[in-house]
């Protein structure tokens, strides 16, 4: 496999892990079949691993991958220590909130949002430039 | 950061593949900088410089002048 061919397989599969995460947040939205958005999971841990094997490639790549992971570690923070009262703002806004259920913040969201993040890091640095 | 890459490039008649390999860089990497969307790292400038055969702040220029 020659260089080119192995960087066009980085850039492939972060159009195809970015086209799963719209595709997964279309499929949460919208209340789309759980196997649809399982579909949407795999297709971006799929592609998250492509990017991870070949993050090294060169260093274009490499400030791509540091966007991404950025935007995903900032997430992870902003989610731990503010998730419940985000959740409550939510339920809030949207009418939702019980007083007599308080607001019950599932931690496993956190990992989606983390990956959610990492591509719209990874393609706003793309788009953008990165430095 | 603006520089001359494409320029020079183009002196050569190198595509971008033909220069991303002498730079064992991905072409990517070559049209990123190109279009000022990438900063190359010091090392990876100093190749660039080296290939060319001239100094890095007649490729690059950072407006600093």
């Amino acid at each position: 496999m020659t260089p080119d061919v192995k960087a066009r397989m980085y850039f492939i599969s972060a159009v195809m892990g970015g086209l799963a995460s719209i595709g997964f947040a279309a499929a949460v939205a919208f209340g789309w079949p759980d196997f649809v958005r399982g579909l949407f999971v795999g297709m971006m841990l799929v592609g998250l691993l492509v990017i991870l094997w070949r993050r090294l490639r060169d260093e274009y790549m490499q400030g791509l991958w540091q966007a991404g992971t950025s935007a995903a570690f900032a997430t992870v923070v902003v989610l731990t220590i503010f998730g419940p009262l985000l959740l409550g703002i939510a339920e809030g806004v949207t009418g939702g909130f019980d007083a007599s259920t308080p607001p019950d913040f599932k931690g496993e969201y956190v990992g989606i949002a983390a990956i959610l993040a990492f591509y719209a890091g990874f393609h706003l640095a793309w788009l953008r430039g990165a430095r | 950061m603006k520089n001359q890459l494409k320029v020079l490039r183009a002196t050569r008649d190198w595509s971008q593949a033909e220069l991303a390999q002498q730079l064992d860089v991905s072409r990517q990497a070559v049209n990123a900088i190109e279009t000022g969307k990438h900063d190359p790292s010091l090392p990876l400038a100093f190749r660039i410089a080296r290939l060319f055969d001239l100094p890095i702040e007649e490729i690059f220029d950072d407006g600093q002048d």
